[in-house]
């Protein structure tokens, strides 16, 4: 019996301090963070990195403060952290505060540096997913019209990037069921078959078929 | 040594030991990048830099040299290295074993891919223009100082792209030709591949940005976005040819007769072109065909209760054949939203009016097969369940139910919804739904009632739910707009890419375009159409039939003297020696005659929006490039008369 009373209270001695080690401030870390200093320098403010318009973008962070230069001029991780995990936008109202903004960022021209071209295509293909949640529809609905002649100019327009033009008129056919029969028949006329017939996919199914996973 | 000194010992130990093992646990679980992904894996601010050793380990595995008098994480080249590289050792790709299977071993471990495929991983900071390249004839990968500004898992893609191009099979990069990208050199790979003897780098790095997206758990909502824009970023803009599954598609319709025999209707000839159905058992027969939306092909409900699909490019078989099993027999199935989910997921209804459901399980990383369990809220404790014989998705995202009465119902999305909502607004007063589809994009209601008359809903804003946010509306039915060619009742109605169609009670099926400007109506006594259906056929798949005759045959076989390639399809079209216009098809008839009228010369062309031409060369060179805009593509005949005129399928009228 003793021996038992005994086992029992090794494990709990040790289980205890097992506990107060677990939740005592690391050791290591504390050490570590006495060689690390508080802010590791931005490659890009040193003199020998290259400057280029990227990088200058990617450290200006002034933007997040106005929602006009966020959306005109944000990109990559940062805009989609701001886009699916930030309130940023949400917070802004419904459409029509942001229309101006939004038709500035779909009516630049693409860059000519491939790297950049696609960074802006990946940034376009965010916001109009961004802008499909539920948030900003629904705070949309005052502004329909307006929301849905933005998708539907990016869905036709021949000079945007296909895909781009599939997720706006993936973010379309959201609206498309208050418009009467005719106009609806009349675009669905305009819409490329390509287009057609993959805006009512998801990007998951997308690349599912593509890669062939169904096979 | 006294007895109570050994215990005291023993207690001294237990806790030293305690505490030791304790905090030490604690590291490991915060230094273990895998337990961490709920926080984002593409911001430097939020990856852990891993212990100098840790990171010198890694730098040796990829033969990267490190200054030794340098500390790693305070460094601004290595400890941004030093933080995606750990990261990148600690990636765990649960991959369906079909989806790029050539590709899978490479992408898995992006570690060790990389150091297999390079010699050497330097720096290059005079490169101005590179983010990174590869000397290939030294397998060296050098990264510039653009490198250094990239996202994580964008530098990490860069690696896996430069690894690539140290395989003797990475066909290397070409000019951007046709597509959206500027005319750069070396800025496309000609094709996308996803076998490992041709794939180029820039499939490399969208598999491997797919791969992400797809098959690496616990992503954040952001990084996760942000991936699967990028694959489709790299699949859009870095090939001169797309894959085939975002090429020019083309509608082609499908018959089923009272035989349960399965036609595809040439869309000139209006031959029902037979399909073998060797995947039947004794006795068994096709009762329903229906669009599959997921492979754009076809799916086969049989007497049996079986559920058949198929796809040009894959041919026949059991849709989920790995889930579902022969004791449950499928009554309907389509891709809904079930009620109070919000993503459309592949489901199944059963001879008991069971539904499941395929989900996805995020632990096990597989498919696997959900039967749908009601929510039971405290507002409905005993929810009204129909008795459902068919579903299907409309309105975008909202899913209804019809049950055996041929009543509608919504299904519910807030949890203060009823599961199965029968509005009276859904339902006609004194009639009863025979069909109900949500138009090409899923975006619209139409409905079959049992007058045969076709109904669509227009929807009202009645006001806005302060709760949901949410307008309420009302769906009010009215007539829809289409043109039949005999006054029958309506049994069925489609819509594809160019057409929409209705099939009668006797068997004929009417067509109409979008633009409804042309219509057509097939019939023949010969059979007895029971259902119709419509799915995309790419502009650069294989043919439809594996006995369709290639071009050579058919010119030969028919006397063509003036052809053109058949992308409906496949073989050839062309006018005969006497001036017919002649389809080659499959089966007993291989020469199919179009009306009775002889011509003189033939083309393809291809339409833009509003009735834009498309040059042939610019048509020919960009058939599946992004540049390609064509809504449609027709044929172009000219008379005896010269009198010039344009067939679109499914818009002859038969004579």
């Amino acid at each position: 019996m003793k021996r038992l009373i005994l086992s029992i209270s090794l494990i709990l001695c040790f289980l205890f301090f097992y506990l107060i080690g677990y939740y005592t401030p690391d050791l290591l870390d504390a050490k570590d963070e006495k060689n690390i200093p508080k802010a590791v320098k931005p490659i890009s403010n040193d003199e020998d990195a290259m400057p280029t318009p990227l990088m200058v973008k990617k450290n200006n962070n002034n933007y997040k403060k106005n929602i006009g230069s966020f959306i005109l001029l944000s990109s990559g991780a940062e805009l989609f952290k701001e886009l699916f995990q930030g309130d940023f936008l949400k917070n802004q109202g419904g459409f029509s505060k942001l229309e101006s903004y939004f038709q500035k960022r779909f009516q630049k021209k693409y860059p000519t540096n491939e790297q950049a071209y696609q960074n802006e295509f990946v940034s376009r293909l965010g916001l109009l997913k961004a802008m499909g949640r539920e948030y900003l529809i629904k705070n949309s609905y005052a502004n329909k019209k307006e929301l849905m002649d933005f998708y539907k100019n990016i869905a036709l327009k021949k000079t945007e990037h296909f895909l781009v033009r599939r997720q706006a008129l993936q973010n379309f056919s959201a609206w498309m069921k208050f418009l009467p029969e005719k106009d609806r028949l009349s675009i669905l006329a305009k819409i490329p078959n390509r287009l057609l017939a993959s805006a009512p996919k998801t990007e998951e199914e997308i690349l599912k078929e593509i890669f062939h996973e169904e096979k | 040594m006294k007895k109570n000194n050994i215990i005291s010992i023993f207690f001294i130990c237990a806790a030293i030991f305690g505490f030791i093992f304790g905090n030490g646990q604690k590291k490991i679980g915060k230094r273990n990048p895998s337990s961490v992904h709920t926080v984002s894996l593409n911001s430097y601010d939020d990856l852990v830099c891993p212990s100098e050793v840790e990171y010198r380990n890694i730098a040796d595995e990829l033969k990267l040299d490190v200054p030794k008098d340098i500390v790693v994480c305070n460094d601004p080249i290595h400890g941004k290295l030093a933080k995606f590289l750990f990261m990148a050792k600690s990636l765990q790709f649960s991959f369906s074993p079909n989806w790029a299977p050539e590709l899978q071993d490479d992408l898995k471990n992006p570690i060790n891919y990389i150091a297999k495929m390079a010699n050497k991983i330097g720096f290059d900071f005079s490169e101005k223009t590179a983010i990174a390249y590869n000397k290939r004839s030294t397998r060296e990968v050098y990264l510039g100082g653009i490198f250094f500004i990239q996202d994580p898992l964008n530098a990490l893609s860069v690696l896996v792209h430069e690894a690539r191009h140290s395989s003797e099979n990475d066909p290397g990069h070409v000019t951007c030709r046709l597509g959206d990208i500027p005319k750069t050199s070396g800025g496309c790979d000609e094709f996308f591949s996803i076998n490992n003897e041709n794939a180029g780098a820039y499939a490399y790095s969208a598999a491997f940005y797919a791969a992400l997206g797809l098959y690496v758990g616990n992503l954040t909502k952001a990084d996760r976005e942000y991936v699967l824009s990028s694959a489709m970023g790299y699949i859009g803009t870095r090939f001169n040819q797309l894959p085939a599954e975002l090429a020019q598609a083309y509608d082609i319709v499908s018959i089923l007769d009272k035989n349960g025999n399965v036609y595809l209707l040439n869309p000139f000839s209006y031959e029902p072109i037979p399909m073998s159905l060797p995947f039947l058992r004794n006795d068994e027969r096709i009762e329903r065909i229906e669009n599959n939306i997921s492979n754009n092909g076809l799916l086969f409900f049989t007497s049996k209760n079986s559920l058949y699909t198929w796809d040009p490019n894959k041919g026949f078989s059991l849709l989920y054949k790995d889930l579902i099993s022969d004791s449950m027999p499928i009554y309907d199935g389509a891709r809904i939203r079930i009620p109070f989910d919000d993503y459309p997921y592949y489901n199944f209804l059963t001879a008991d009016n069971k539904m499941y459901y395929v989900d996805f399980d995020a632990e096990q990383m597989k498919k696997v097969l959900k039967e749908y369990q009601i929510q039971i809220n405290h507002e409905f404790p005993n929810p009204f369940i129909p008795k459902i014989s068919r579903f299907f998705m409309a309105l975008f995202g909202e899913s209804f139910f019809q049950d055996k009465e041929g009543i509608f119902y919504r299904g519910a999305r807030y949890a203060d919804e009823v599961p199965f909502d029968r509005r009276s607004d859904l339902n006609l007063a004194g009639k009863a739904w025979v069909q109900g589809m949500g138009g090409v994009l899923f975006e619209t209601l139409y409905g079959i009632a049992n007058d045969g008359k076709l109904y669509r809903a227009s929807i009202k804003v009645v006001e806005e739910n302060e709760q949901t946010g949410e307008p309420d509306v009302k769906y009010i039915f009215s007539e829809a707009s289409f043109q039949t060619a005999l006054e029958k009742k309506a049994k069925k109605y489609i819509e594809g890419l160019n057409i929409r169609a209705l099939l009668d009670e006797r068997g004929g099926v009417s067509f109409e375009s979008y633009d409804q400007k042309i219509h057509s109506f097939w019939n023949t006594d010969a059979f007895e159409v029971k259902d119709i259906a419509v799915f995309r056929k790419y502009q650069v798949t294989n043919n439809l039939f594996p006995d369709v005759m290639n071009k050579e045959k058919f010119i030969k076989q028919c006397q063509i003297r003036n052809s053109i390639n058949d992308p409906w399809i496949g073989g050839g079209i062309g006018l005969d020696s006497r001036g017919f216009l002649i389809v080659g098809a499959a089966g007993a008839q291989t020469c199919l005659r179009v009306g009775n009228k002889k011509y003189r010369s033939l083309q393809i062309n291809h339409f833009a929006m509003e009735q834009e031409k498309i040059s042939d060369s610019d048509f020919n060179a960009s058939l599946n490039t992004l540049s390609n805009p064509f809504v449609q593509s027709a044929l172009e005949l000219v008379d005896e008369q010269g009198k010039r005129e344009f067939i679109r399928p499914y818009e002859y009228i038969q004579k």
